[in-house]
């Protein structure tokens, strides 16, 4: 663990990621403290405003402080990630773990289900939910959920069906394990570590997927400031304001990029031969 | 095959030939399709429940590779514990003590984790969590094998140290016949899935009868003019999906004759307790 860490310093791009993800978190936590204006407050007097001294990112239509929308956007965009990414890790671990450790029918059943999810564009079937629950985005958090554990399942299953195999879960047993403190002591905390590296890469995936479908009006409702929804409700004023979709824009490509490099960062520290083999 | 208490039975044969087979059978970590397994007079085939589980801690096995078969993700500590908490059986701070002081590992050890130990260290716990639960039977499955030389005679040496305090029964699993003839008592010789000799170790050593435990023998590297002459088996050993018929051995024996290709030789007790089955030595003798 500890030479992973050290390899992760050394690697710029990464350290780029995990320096800005830090930075957005404490954003994200310290919202209220550190955002200049209350991001609901609606002052026609200043409305479309440019960049300023005053409001260093300008206002909105209805001339609300853009830079405390854009903070309290990146505190919905974290949680809702972190919340969709950890839901559908368990939901996929319990489902992983059941079918890889268990095998026969119970496999079967589990991956025919996941066959299906998989079969339909997730991005449809999110939709296809988003829509029936209504848009809310506590719906949307759900719909997400509902697709994202399918290939956390699939993962974890085959990463459970190799350490299943291995001796020391054949020794385990032979002491007189049951099947239960095998999958619990052995089986889960070997199988879950490459799967929680892939999760954190996934985490701007999600937040690309969560504004995207509140820019699509399926998410966060106009008056939450959330960076898919503020990036909708600046559109008419492309011409007159670009201000109003190049900063929630630029901080979703920022997130994303940042979880991205880390990401890449750490599956090169976790499993150096890829990366030696790309050096070759 | 039979294997008293106190006693130790050796299985030897080349790589695949199914040594590891038997003894996981023997702990049921596969199922065999055929056969019956008895345990203290008990056919534990046919054994459910609570009467299995008490039997089960009575057998143990210690792995081959030591580096594998303890968890990565666990210390010592946990590692030497799981055969009591798995089977929820009191232990204390002085069980940890003994058993460490049985295997002669420093209780220093205990919080480390598995790849912080040397192969000596990490074998000794796999044989600090078989004997844990003082059992009668221990399956060792080439406990040495994945050790250096003089790391290798300190365990085996310790296995022989635990068998003189606790009266266990081993089915030593090997195919160094040097250590065969240390450990074992008795020697079961296996070719192809068919034990084809089995006696006393000086029966097996001095007077073997079938031609494959002959050819294993002369394998043996020996020093000085002692050296027997080789015999080398000519041709691969056939596939496990078509076994030869008659007897398995029949396509690399040197001794071959008609008979051994069309029927399968019966087993025959040449002395008091050595058994061969090769059709050489049902004619001789």
């Amino acid at each position: 663990m500890f030479k992973s860490a050290r390899s992760i310093l050394d690697d710029k791009l990464a350290l780029i990621g995990l320096s800005t993800i830090i930075i957005l978190l404490v954003i994200a936590i310290c919202a209220p403290s550190v955002s200049p204006y209350d991001p609901m407050k609606i002052n026609l007097q200043e409305r479309l405003s440019p960049p300023s001294l005053e409001h260093p990112m300008g206002t909105d239509d209805l001339g609300r402080d853009y830079l405390s929308r854009i903070i309290y956007g990146t505190r919905i965009s974290m949680t809702a990630a972190a919340l969709i990414t950890m839901i559908s890790l368990i939901i996929g671990l319990i489902v992983g773990t059941a079918s890889g450790y268990f095998g026969g029918i119970v496999d079967e059943t589990l991956m025919r289900i996941v066959d299906i999810m998989l079969a339909f564009p997730s991005l449809i079937i999110t939709i296809a939910i988003a829509g029936i629950l209504g848009p809310t985005f506590e719906n949307l958090i759900i719909a997400m959920t509902v697709t994202g554990w399918v290939g956390y399942s699939r993962l974890i299953r085959s990463s459970v069906l190799l350490v299943k195999e291995q001796d020391f879960v054949v020794s385990s047993k032979a002491i007189g394990c049951s099947d239960l403190r095998v999958v619990f002591d052995h089986i889960v905390p070997n199988a879950i570590a490459p799967i929680v590296v892939l999760a954190t890469l996934d985490m701007g995936n999600v937040i690309l997927g969560l504004c995207g479908m509140s820019f699509l009006g399926l998410g966060a409702q106009p008056p939450t400031p959330e960076w898919g929804s503020m990036l909708e409700a600046g559109k008419p004023f492309m011409e007159s304001m670009p201000t109003l979709m190049i900063f929630p824009g630029l901080m979703i490509m920022i997130t994303v990029m940042a979880f991205n490099f880390l990401g890449d960062g750490l599956r090169d520290a976790l499993d150096p031969r890829i990366k030696a083999k790309v050096e070759i | 095959m039979r294997l008293d208490k106190g006693e130790t039975l050796a299985i030897v044969g080349e790589s695949g030939c199914g040594k590891t087979v038997v003894g996981w059978s023997i702990l049921r970590l596969i199922e065999p399709t055929s056969g019956e397994i008895l345990f203290k007079g008990l056919n534990i085939m046919n054994l459910r429940g609570k009467r299995y589980g008490e039997l089960k801690r009575k057998m143990q096995i210690i792995f081959q590779n030591a580096d594998s078969s303890l968890d990565p993700r666990m210390s010592v500590r946990n590692l030497i514990t799981e055969p009591f908490r798995a089977n929820r059986i009191f232990f204390n701070g002085d069980t940890i003590r003994e058993l460490m002081e049985k295997v002669d590992l420093n209780e220093e050890l205990l919080e480390r984790y598995p790849h912080e130990l040397s192969g000596g260290q990490r074998q000794r716990i796999g044989v600090a969590r078989a004997i844990a639960l003082k059992p009668e039977l221990i399956v060792a499955d080439e406990p040495a094998s994945s050790l250096d030389f003089s790391v290798q005679a300190q365990i085996l040496y310790l296995l022989k140290k635990i068998q003189r305090d606790y009266g266990v029964s081993y089915l030593f699993i090997s195919h160094n016949l040097n250590i065969v003839r240390m450990m074992a008592d008795r020697i079961a010789v296996m070719n192809m899935g068919k034990i084809v000799e089995m006696g006393r170790t000086e029966d097996i050593f001095e007077r073997s009868a079938h031609p494959y435990t002959q050819a294993l023998l002369s394998a043996i590297p020996a020093i000085g003019s002692d050296r027997r002459k080789r015999i080398i088996l000519k041709g691969e050993m056939p596939s496990q999906s078509e076994i030869p018929k008659g007897c398995r051995f029949h396509t690399r024996c040197p001794l071959k004759k008609r008979i051994c290709e069309t029927t399968i030789p019966t087993t025959t007790e040449i002395s008091s307790g050595h058994c061969v089955s090769c059709h050489l030595v049902c004619d001789t003798g």
